[in-house]
């Protein structure tokens, strides 16, 4: 089997590792949330992916036609789950500029240091 | 029981759509003290609905109600058995019980002109957490969980007026819930792939017909590891301490007793429902990994919550334990044929759930009178606030296991179906985070009875009646199940042999 056939495999694992790898290893909170969106953008990809079929066009049925056709229910599914993935980016953004307005900072390491120096003043 | 006349077969949707549609018009209709009223009535339709649901299936059987009209298995279904009915009471009823105290602790959490917002959320989250119950429809879980989410996402973050690290609770908590989600979406999409379908009990007859290859066996590994972020298993607990303990109290509540209980529905439907092929999910290793991260949790939980210097990371850190006493037994469920280990899961689900819930209320109380939980503030208050200070000690000796109370009957079932499968080693485990939960509960009782009250010039009577019964309610019901387990016992036994008996 020719690798390439699976390209689209290669490219969303990827895609969703460079996500992860973003999420685990950025100190600012708008770059992980950056990272998530790619994590999720990996897993259209992958859905997408799902539906395909070679030479076959879109499920539209047409008299005196017959072709064969992707699976468009992978593609209704991943429109939901780009509904879910905008919003949780906009959760996640809102939640940033709280921190940015408590903190003045939106670094992960500066609002640790800022919440332990708090606790130390308190007790 | 029948005053919904021509409704009646409707009942699965309207579980979920009686809460979406007050939490779509609850910033709408409801302004200012107004939505208190709206999504206390909202939650009083909805709990009835569950009740009448969970009375209904016991004398009929579950229920599948095809959305729009849809023929299975192409359109969605909602699929209600005894235990999603049995979980959907809970969270409906819970639910309703911290609306009641809501009123009065949202009042100093929440800004005044947020809680139209609030209560929108907050009907949300109930909405998303009884859909992933009632749903048999494996897409449709994930969007319902997603709506969950992203709800209780913005309520922990709320908390910002009283303490601003609720808003990186909440931050860590979007971050590792939303990729234990997308596991979960990744999961689905697999088996998807390898059945052509999304219905639960049409996924669970087609993987029954094909060898397990390794795409479902990748589908199993990232549903494990997403579902244990959800329910908090150790060790992916970790944003769960922090989002307990920051939320409004009124959420955590609600939390502590609702959400996690509903991650570990999700995984009894999957690996006892959906993945119950010869080969299941449970195989020999994937036991082993559960049940060793529950006892892990059992042991790690209870001694560092006994370590801990506030009532609310206290009670956190238990529920880490206490989650891990849930997934142990589910864990071993199937290799105990007397079912005494799954019935012992079922009871300890709603044991806790009324039991955190109702401890989770009362460090609320405290917060509302003092500021704060930490034990340094909480000397003598015993003395002050006797009623609270006696409902958190109840709830404490549910917690350890005491005879009489409802975390007793739960661990008696699970200790039984231990010995029964042959596991005197986790037995053993068990009775030792019993010990530690008598440790962290008597930390309590010192601190609140023993030591002479702190003077820091704060007003210390008894909390007002709106925060004080709901507590009691929840408290009161886990010792009323202890006193008269019966009617409890023979619901979950039913739910486990329903549960199990599809697995074989």
């Amino acid at each position: 089997m020719n690798p390439l056939d699976l390209f689209n495999h290669w490219a969303f694992v990827i895609i969703m590792m460079v996500g992860l790898y973003a999420i685990i290893s950025r100190n600012n909170l708008v770059k992980k949330v950056l990272g998530l969106g790619l994590f999720q953008t990996g897993i259209f990809l992958m859905y997408i992916t799902l539906g395909f079929k070679h030479g076959a066009g879109a499920p539209i049925l047409q008299q005196g036609v017959e072709a064969t056709y992707a699976n468009p229910l992978p593609h209704v599914l991943i429109l939901t789950a780009i509904v879910v993935s905008l919003s949780t980016m906009a959760v996640a953004l809102a939640i940033v500029i709280g921190i940015r307005e408590e903190y003045g900072t939106v670094e992960a390491d500066e609002v640790a240091r800022l919440d332990s120096e708090a606790q130390e003043a308190g007790s | 029981m029948n005053f919904l006349g021509a409704w009646s077969h409707h009942l699965p949707v309207l579980l979920v759509l009686i809460p979406l549609i007050g939490a779509v018009l609850s910033p709408i209709v409801a302004r200012g003290s107004r939505g208190w009223a709206w999504a206390f009535l909202t939650m009083v339709a909805t709990a009835t609905v569950a009740l009448e649901l969970l009375l209904r299936i016991r004398s009929s059987g579950p229920i599948s109600y095809p959305l729009g009209g849809w023929n299975l298995p192409f359109g969605i279904e909602l699929y209600v058995d005894l235990l999603s009915a049995i979980i959907a009471l809970v969270v409906a009823g819970v639910g309703l019980v911290v609306t009641f105290y809501a009123r009065t602790s949202v009042r100093f959490e929440i800004p005044d002109d947020r809680f139209g917002f609030f209560w929108s959320l907050w009907l949300l989250a109930i909405t998303g957490l009884i859909g992933i119950v009632i749903t048999g429809d494996a897409f449709n879980l994930y969007v319902m969980l997603e709506i969950s989410s992203l709800t209780i996402y913005g309520l922990i973050a709320m908390g910002r007026m009283r303490d601003r690290r609720a808003l990186t609770a909440a931050f860590n908590y979007l971050i590792l819930g939303s990729i234990g989600a997308a596991f979960i979406l990744i999961a689905i999409g697999l088996l998807y792939s390898e059945t052509g379908t999304l219905n639960m009990a049409d996924l669970h007859r087609r993987l029954g017909a094909i060898e397990a290859n390794a795409t479902i066996r990748s589908a199993r590994a990232f549903l494990l590891a997403g579902l244990g972020l959800k329910m908090a298993l150790f060790p992916l607990h970790l944003w769960m301490p922090a989002a307990y303990s920051r939320a409004p109290s009124a959420v955590a509540g609600l939390l502590a007793a609702t959400a996690t209980k509903v991650g570990i529905y999700m995984a009894m439907r999957f690996f006892y429902t959906v993945l119950a092929t010869d080969e299941g999910i449970l195989t020999a290793p994937n036991v082993l990994i559960l049940s060793g991260c529950a006892g892990a949790a059992i042991v790690f939980g209870s001694a560092t919550a006994a370590r801990q210097r506030s009532l609310s990371l206290l009670l956190a850190f238990s529920s880490v334990a206490q989650i891990g006493y849930i997934v142990l037994g589910m864990a071993i469920g199937h290799s105990d044929p007397t079912g005494y280990a799954m019935t012992g899961s079922i009871l300890h689900i709603i044991s806790h759930a009324l039991m955190k819930g109702g401890l989770f209320l009362c460090a609320g109380i405290f917060i509302w009178r003092l500021g704060t939980n930490d034990f340094d503030q909480l000397a003598g208050i015993g003395r002050r606030m006797p009623w609270t200070s006696a409902a958190v000690v109840a709830g404490g000796l549910g917690l350890i296991g005491v005879p009489g109370t409802a975390g007793f009957i739960s661990k008696l079932f699970l200790l039984r179906g231990l010995f029964e499968s042959g596991h005197p080693l986790l037995a053993v485990l068990v009775l030792t985070g019993s010990v530690l939960a008598a440790i962290y509960t008597w930390r309590f009782v010192e601190i609140a009875y023993l030591k002479p009250p702190v003077e820091n010039g704060l007003d210390h009577s008894e909390a007002p009646l709106g925060m004080l019964i709901p507590a009691w309610i929840l408290i009161g019901a886990s010792l009323v199940i202890g006193f008269y387990p019966g009617p409890i016992i023979e619901i979950a036994s039913e739910a486990a042999s329903t549960l199990l008996g599809g697995s074989g």
